[in-house]
């Protein structure tokens, strides 16, 4: 099949069109499509009234414009089924510009330049309209036509109004959205200060599988286990009673009675009898009991004095302490921690490392670990601590190595420093901000040299500081400053650190 | 560690090691002491996940930058506004339709949502700070952004999205804010951001009231045609204009976070 490009003059007469030239016979009748572009068969040559062609173009698209190469509107074309209330034939005449809000301007003009250096791949244009006086008015998508070569060409708009309601129907569900999260923030808010200034021991369990699902630090104090611990276990199982215990069915039944009754058990684990008082309520189509914890008589601590204070110190201490393994994992870790690391769960704990929660991962464990094991302890490790959330805080690590149990492990006791960081960082700041020194400085030496020992001074400041954190381990330090071993090398001779440690 | 061994070097080695100092001060000050570089291609990979169809390809890469060691402040405070940047970039250049980009813009707040540190409660002596999206707006995202921010340096904020007049003078009434934040992005339309403004200050004659979002590329002097106090988009900068001092955050146990 041979086929001829489509060839047409078009010219703007008034608001009509006019067609000089009809489109090229085709040697092979009723062709109408070839390589995906438009053409008429020769018996099928248009001769269109110019009225006519008007009512075609402007049936394909919502407004059809006629534009000029210099992007002026020289005529309108609106299919009779647009709604718009504003004349917007009264746009003939203007630049396309005047009528488009301000995000839209650059758009046009850089579209506008594409098309007429190259007509073909221009994408269509999504362009907000406003009138004259910068009233809002609607979107539009247009594509590019050339249709002559005197520089004018077509642009068929399609009325984006109808898309653009779903999208603001979008957007406010996504504020609605939004507002509820915060509203549910400012709950969570309320019942986490609830729960942690209430002086009873609370419990969560769910009725169907038993677990407990929350409990306040009362709770955990009176169970003898840190909130992570009791979190997801089965509530019978940590009060000791044996697998099988009808407990749940029992506060169930004894919180479904008119005249709620308490339940008393005796709970191997606390070697003391325990009342419960039950309340049954539902929560997301499940049963869920809260219940009241009040010991009915004294424990006997199991442990000796000593024990008891150190036992104490780590459930109820405001440092964290961690247990690890010399390969890394932890052991076990404290409440203080686990609320410093916002993990919610000790199990959750299980088989990690202790370089998961260190700003510089593994380095930082390394020289922790390194200098533990070689000196017995190492003390005020200043490094940041990453929460499972991703959130960061300044911490001091100070680290014993023990021997005491069957395999040797380290013992971490983590404090929060960012609040005395801050206050130091003020006080240091307050104190560095001494323009007068600045003012003599500039006086006496030229920028160049200014910037260049300003950088010498602030290099060698990070190397010695690297240098001091790792003990001077340079495999530690040039890791940690992202340097190559030899780089350290040359620079700690550069500065004359070498000498200090031969 | 450097302010502690810092000021021992800075007698010893004079004035230019002061200089140092303050200039580390200033740097630190300025860009915070984490990252500020995003790695492309994960950045890359958030682009095309907060398209997809699934949500399990977000969760992947976001999985994926964790593991890379990538940490949420930074995914908040780096990533989302620079694939924010990037859709509207695409948008621009009608490589995507403005149904894409609300969708992905949409996708975008639910990262900030989930990995904004919910489980921190300010202390009870925080400031109080209010951070307002005008009525007429479209995008939350920056201000959600903002609030995040603001909340992991232990500020009390309360978000305020597109209250109506009513709400607006009711919530402002009850006063005790130390800063009003308001993040807009119309860059066509100053007046409702005016008239917001002046109701605000009805309310909160002495309460520093700042402005940020794209409106600041407006072309006149915006701080000045509405009536605000200050307009920047540098959080720490904000921050110190309004006289707000960080505080560490109590961590309390959040219910479940995601």
């Amino acid at each position: 099949m041979r086929v001829k490009e489509p060839h047409s003059d078009v010219e703007p007469s008034g608001k009509g069109w006019l067609i000089y030239d009809a489109y090229s016979i085709n040697t092979e009748p009723n062709a109408m499509m070839t390589h995906g572009k438009m053409t008429w068969s020769s018996s099928l040559v248009p001769v269109i009234e110019p009225q006519i062609v008007s009512q075609i173009v402007a049936s394909l698209c919502d407004v059809a414009l006629l534009m000029s190469s210099d992007g002026r509107v020289l005529g309108v074309m609106i299919n009779p089924d647009f709604r718009c209330e504003t004349d917007i034939t009264k746009w003939e005449g203007h630049a396309l510009t005047d009528v488009l809000n301000v995000e839209s301007t650059p758009k046009f003009e850089e579209r506008l330049g594409n098309f007429l250096q190259n007509d073909d791949g221009v994408l269509p244009v999504e362009l907000n309209h406003q009138d004259m006086n910068g009233a809002a008015l609607f979107p539009m998508r247009y594509s590019f036509h050339q249709i002559g070569t005197d520089g004018t060409f077509l642009m068929l708009g399609r009325d984006l109004r109808p898309i653009w309601e779903i999208q603001q129907q979008l957007v406010s569900a996504q504020i609605a959205l939004e507002k509820d999260y915060e509203a549910r923030r400012e709950n969570d808010a309320l019942f986490r200060v609830l729960m942690a200034s209430s002086s009873d021991a609370i419990v969560f369990v769910a009725a169907k599988t038993g677990q407990i699902t929350d409990c306040n630090g009362v709770a955990a104090k009176f169970l003898g286990r840190s909130r992570g611990d009791l979190l997801d276990n089965e509530f019978a199982a940590r009060l000791g009673l044996p697998v099988g215990h009808d407990l749940i069915n029992r506060l169930v039944d004894a919180s479904s009675e008119q005249s709620v009754s308490p339940v008393g058990v005796t709970a191997p684990a606390l070697n003391a009898d325990v009342t419960i008082h039950p309340t049954l309520f539902r929560m997301a189509g499940a049963q869920m009991l809260l219940c009241r914890l009040q010991t009915s008589s004294t424990m006997t601590s199991q442990y000796d004095a000593l024990a008891d204070s150190l036992s104490s110190l780590y459930d109820d201490g405001i440092d964290g302490i961690l247990f690890a393994s010399r390969d890394g994992r932890i052991l076990s870790a404290n409440e203080a921690f686990l609320s410093m690391a916002d993990v919610t769960n000790a199990q959750a704990l299980r088989g990690r490392n202790v370089s998961e929660f260190l700003a510089r991962g593994t380095v930082d464990q390394n020289v922790i670990f390194e200098n533990a094991s070689r000196a017995g302890s190492m003390r005020m490790y200043a490094t940041r601590l990453i929460s499972e959330y991703g959130s960061e805080r300044q911490i001091e690590i100070a680290t014993s190595f023990l021997k005491a149990g069957t395999e040797a492990a380290f013992a971490l006791v983590i404090r929060d420093v960012s609040r005395s960081t801050t206050s130091r960082a003020q006080a240091q700041q307050s104190s560095n901000v001494d323009m007068s020194s600045v003012v003599e400085l500039i006086g006496s030496q030229s920028l160049k040299d200014i910037v260049a020992k300003t950088t010498d001074v602030v290099e060698k400041m990070c190397i010695e500081t690297a240098v001091e954190m790792t003990s001077n381990n340079r495999v530690a330090a040039a890791e940690m400053l992202g340097l190559s071993r030899q780089s350290l090398y040359v620079k700690l001779r550069k500065y004359g650190l070498l000498k200090k440690d031969g | 560690m450097l302010d502690r061994s810092g000021s021992s070097r800075v007698r010893s080695q004079g004035d230019v090691s002061a200089f140092a100092l303050q200039a580390l001060a200033a740097l630190i000050e300025d860009i915070g002491t984490g990252k500020t570089e995003v790695n492309v291609q994960h950045l890359r990979r958030l682009k095309i996940a907060v398209h997809a169809v699934y949500e399990k390809k977000l969760d992947d890469a976001l999985d994926a930058m964790r593991a890379a060691g990538i940490t949420n402040r930074e995914i908040i405070g780096l990533y989302v506004p620079a694939v924010a940047r990037a859709l509207g970039e695409d948008w621009l250049s009608d490589r995507m339709d403005f149904v894409g980009v609300t969708i992905a813009s949409s996708r975008l707040q639910g990262i900030v949502r989930r990995l904004a540190a919910d489980c921190l409660t300010p202390h009870s002596n925080a400031p109080r700070c209010l951070v307002v999206v005008p009525y007429i707006e479209q995008h939350t995202l920056g201000a959600s952004i903002l609030t995040s921010q603001l909340r992991e340096q232990g500020l009390d904020v309360q978000l305020l999205l597109r209250p109506d007049p009513d709400q607006l003078a009711e919530l402002t009434r009850s006063g005790g804010f130390n800063a009003i934040m308001i993040s807009s992005s119309d860059r066509n339309n100053l007046e409702p951001l005016r008239t917001m403004i002046k109701t605000l200050r009805t309310n909160n004659t002495k309460v520093p009231i700042l402005v940020g979002g794209t409106v600041l590329e407006h072309t006149g002097d915006v701080c000045r045609l509405v009536r605000a106090d200050y307009a920047t988009n540098n959080l720490q900068e904000a921050i110190r204009i309004c006289g707000l001092k960080s505080h560490t955050p109590m961590s309390s146990h959040p219910a479940k976070a995601g």
